[in-house]
């Protein structure tokens, strides 16, 4: 016994990691706000500073479009037109004014004068043309160059065969047009995406890597860090083009930081906003007086659930993907993340299209699912648990989210019918990188957020065989249906609303027929934030939009100062603090034994 | 190579009694929980399991632990990660201690000799094998392999953990190997391998005894440690530092998600090193 303290000291490792856990968050309660909401002018100043629980692959607006990118992106980038504040109706944004044609086929874009980039030129026509330009030139990756395939010339120029994209053109300095090949009820929304948002002339004719580290547009914010896992700061653009625009100084983002420490940052004010909550902080959180009036559920237009590489065995066999679709419990899953998610069985949200008359869907029936396994050739008997698929399919998730949660109950849902799985864990620029490349990935995760308030935005470029590609396929599932395709070509066509109507309905039953997605579950965030921070509030369409937001700076000041003094809430209206009852917080640290 | 005194000196030393007594228990608690609980590990209960506001319930009838926050079984869980804590701690340790005596033997028995070549470069390969900080090391060679396995987690901690028993048997070959009887020995024209193995590996053997024990608690910490970083053994295996992670994630509500896992590692970590504590005074011929 002569050095046993010595010796056992690594293995207090464990011990002190449940304590430091147990001491930071051992509590049924959450903590109190941080100040107070004052009746005060929106003010310039401050920095508003975030995280999220993902990472961040690119910050180039021809590239990115993940959801997280394009709540920067909208900071970084101005397009020629926009949503509203919070509305879903499009209003000129770099665009003075949008002349729509008659027949629909020409859109005149007459651009602000004295809108300056962040490098300090001045946007003129010619930057929009070649930024466009830009984000479908052969060599760019461009995730959804597809959507904008009804530009005049758009697939000679994509295919190389064109030098220039001829169905935009310059008139002067200040007007462009974008001609179409056909009308497109969806078109005007497309032209909100930063896709096409004007970058900076450092960003080159085409794509190149290092531009997403120095992004460049004429929005509000420009980018001053993009350390790759770590963070994103931009600070403000001081020749906005919209004068007193934007309050802040700079927003920030910390990336890859996990729920459970965003938590504990936001409640010590490190954070002055969050939506990372796993179920049950969200719960407590949501159940709490004291934070009434300061959190809000983002509006759920997404569809999420698992996508199946119809390329590869076993999926491109359509009964396996039915079974997989039959078999999965939609019930259950959304247990494990309870109000944030909600079973879901269609594509199109319920908040765009409702379920109303038998709307076409998928459904949860075990026997349904096992039959299917029976016409695929893979019987499978669940007394025995004889047959099913041999080989072991890998299922790519993303590493610590609801995704990895629900894909560890599919597996046990798919075991059911003799489908066995291996989840592959990854991170999200890992996941992007080889969901999107050509018989890579049999199955994963799959979702998809709205980036229009219309049906086609969940169709056309998850779905149809114009949004496959070798690399960067926006098509997980390289799902390639001719009907599918042409219902969705015509329902983007037509002016009959109805018939609209029934094209989409009748694409929602090739998706229930032919399962290249089992939809499982619509997410929805709640977000919160201290009582300092205002002109917030979810956008109806625009995740995390935050170019209105501002700090009452004189609130966060007594805020911060009473987090020093170890305050527990500031009072109202002067710098006083009421002191919090005394809890010792530890260090979460590893401590590692002696070799 | 059994010694009466140094059974005697273990069996009164109360400290490493009770850490076989801890190890045993954890043995038996491996084995036999399962079939006391009745549940799969990996099971979720969406029946019994979901609680009030969505929750996982805590003890009761059918779950005597509680589930997790995939409703699956905690106790269930908890045995199955003393399995895999047990199985990878054992023979990650076999593969250190076999890897680390051989060098160990060997560049020790080289050393001074016309062989020092062999002692030099052994020696820089532990130094800089030494100078890696460990778990990086492990972590880099885990995200080079990909695909993590119990094999890749064995191999990875086994080739990773045996610099260190290779100084220490190096320095008692050295100082065996001077001894008369291995002069002896040599000189009565027996060949290298057979003195190693019969004469000089019985008498290092102590201290590996006791390197080993010690080893078996830092390897259930590495282990641990690997799948609270989410870079062990993939889901849905329940290990206990895997359990850490994500109970972590409702504290709030079900600390013992967080305290049972932290709890079992400590327990098996103090429990092993008593016994290496016990070994190596038992062994100690200066002990009587």
């Amino acid at each position: 016994m002569r050095s046993i303290r010595k010796k056992i000291d690594g293995s207090w490792g464990a011990l002190a990691v449940a304590a430091s856990i147990l001491s930071m968050g051992c509590s049924s309660e959450v903590k109190a706000p941080i100040g107070e909401n004052r009746d005060v002018e929106p003010q310039r100043g401050g920095v508003l500073r975030t995280a999220s629980f993902t990472n961040l692959r690119s910050l180039d607006a021809a590239v990115a479009f993940d959801t997280l990118a394009a709540a920067i992106e909208s900071l970084i980038y101005d397009r020629l037109v926009a949503y509203g504040p919070r509305s879903t109706k499009i209003v000129p944004q770099l665009a003075e004014t949008l002349d729509i044609s008659d027949d629909g086929l020409r859109y005149t874009f007459t651009l602000r004068r004295g809108v300056l980039f962040h490098d300090g030129n001045e946007l003129r026509a010619a930057d929009v043309k070649r930024s466009i330009e830009r984000a479908f030139h052969p060599k760019t990756p461009c995730p959804v160059a597809s959507y904008y395939s009804d530009i005049v010339g758009h697939q000679e120029y994509r295919d190389g065969q064109a030098p220039e994209l001829r169905g935009v053109r310059v008139e002067g300095d200040y007007v462009v047009v974008v001609e179409l090949s056909k009308p497109s009820a969806p078109f005007i929304h497309l032209m909100t995406l930063p896709i096409v948002a004007p970058v900076c002339a450092s960003a080159g004719k085409t794509y190149d890597r290092e531009f997403s580290k120095k992004a460049c547009g004429t929005g509000p914010f420009k980018l001053e860090k993009f350390e790759h896992g770590q963070i994103v700061r931009v600070v403000r653009h001081d020749g906005y083009w919209q004068k007193g625009r934007p309050y802040l100084d700079a927003v920030e983002w910390s990336l890859s930081m996990q729920s459970f420490a965003q938590r504990l940052k936001f409640e010590d004010g490190d954070l002055d906003f969050m939506r990372d909550f796993n179920a049950t902080d969200s719960l407590l959180y949501r159940s709490s007086a004291k934070w009434k009036g300061y959190g809000e559920w983002e509006s759920p237009m997404t569809t999420a659930g698992v996508f199946m590489n119809t390329e590869m065995p076993p999926f491109d066999n359509r009964h396996v993907r039915r079974a997989v679709s039959h078999a999965l419990d939609r019930q259950q899953v959304v247990m494990v993340r309870k109000g944030h998610a909600v079973p879901h069985y269609k594509m199109v949200p319920e908040a765009i299209t409702p379920s109303v008359d038998d709307y076409p869907s998928q459904k949860t029936d075990v026997s349904l699912a096992l039959e299917e396994m029976r016409l695929a050739g893979h019987a499978f008997d669940p007394k025995t648990g004889k047959g099913g698929i041999d080989t072991e399919i890998r299922y790519m998730a993303l590493l610590d989210s609801f995704g990895q949660q629900a894909a560890e109950v599919f597996q046990q849902h798919l075991a059911r019918i003799g489908v066995r799985i291996k989840i592959d864990l990854v991170s999200w620029p890992t996941f992007l990188a080889k969901v999107t490349r050509r018989k890579t990935v049999a199955m994963g995760t799959a979702g998809w957020h709205a980036d229009y308030p219309e049906p086609s935005t969940f169709f056309e470029p998850i779905l149809t065989s114009r949004a496959i590609a070798d690399e960067a396929s926006q098509n997980y599932a390289f799902f390639s249906n001719s009907e599918f395709d042409d219902a969705i070509e015509r329902a983007i066509r037509t002016t009959d609303s109805s018939e609209r109507t029934r094209l989409y309905r009748r694409a929602e039953e090739i998706v229930a027929e032919e399962a290249p997605w089992a939809v499982t579950h619509a997410y929805r965030y709640f977000e919160l934030w201290h009582p300092y921070v205002h002109g917030y509030r979810p956008h109806p369409v625009l995740s995390q939009h935050l170019p209105d937001a501002w700090i009452d700076r004189e609130g966060a000041r007594l805020a911060r100062s009473a987090r020093r003094g170890n305050c527990w809430q500031v009072a109202p209206g002067a710098g006083r603090c009421r002191q919090a009852p005394h809890r010792p917080r530890t260090t979460l640290a590893l401590v590692v034994g002696d070799r | 190579m059994f010694d009466p005194r140094a059974f005697r000196r273990f069996k009164s030393n109360r400290g490493a009694v009770f850490g076989v007594v801890l190890v045993a228990l954890l043995a038996v608690f491996a084995i036999l929980a399962p079939a006391l609980s009745g549940h799969n590990p990996n099971a979720s209960d969406f029946q019994n399991g979901v609680g009030a506001a969505g929750r996982p319930i805590g003890p009761s009838g059918a779950h005597w632990l509680g589930v997790d926050n995939l409703f699956r079984d905690l106790l269930s869980r908890l045995a199955h990660g003393a399995r895999v804590s047990l199985l990878i701690a054992f023979i990650a340790t076999a593969i250190s201690i076999t890897v680390g005596a051989f060098v160990g033997l060997a560049s020790g028995y080289a050393e001074g000799s016309r062989l020092q070549a062999i002692d030099t470069a052994l020696m820089r390969f532990v130094d800089i094998g030494l100078s890696f900080p460990y778990l990086l090391l492990v972590m880099a060679i885990g995200a080079a392999v990909g695909e993590v396995t119990i094999t890749t987690i064995l191999l990875v901690l086994g080739l990773t953990s045996w610099f260190g028993t290779a100084r220490v048997i190096r320095s008692k070959t050295i100082q065996v190997r001077s001894l008369d009887f291995i002069v002896a020995s040599r000189a009565l024209g027996q060949s290298t391998v057979p003195i190693l193995l019969r004469h000089i590996l019985p008498n290092v053997a102590g201290p590996l005894i006791v390197i080993a024990s010690a080893s078996v608690a830092q390897m259930i910490i590495a282990e641990s440690v690997l799948s609270y970083l989410q870079v062990g053994l993939p889901p849905p295996t329940a290990t206990w530092g895997r359990m850490l992670y994500e109970g972590q994630r409702m504290v709030a509500v079900a600390p013992r998600l967080v305290v049972a896992p932290g709890l079992l590692i400590f327990v098996a970590v103090i429990g092993f090193n008593l016994v290496g504590e016990g070994l190596r005074d038992a062994l100690d011929p200066q002990e009587d």
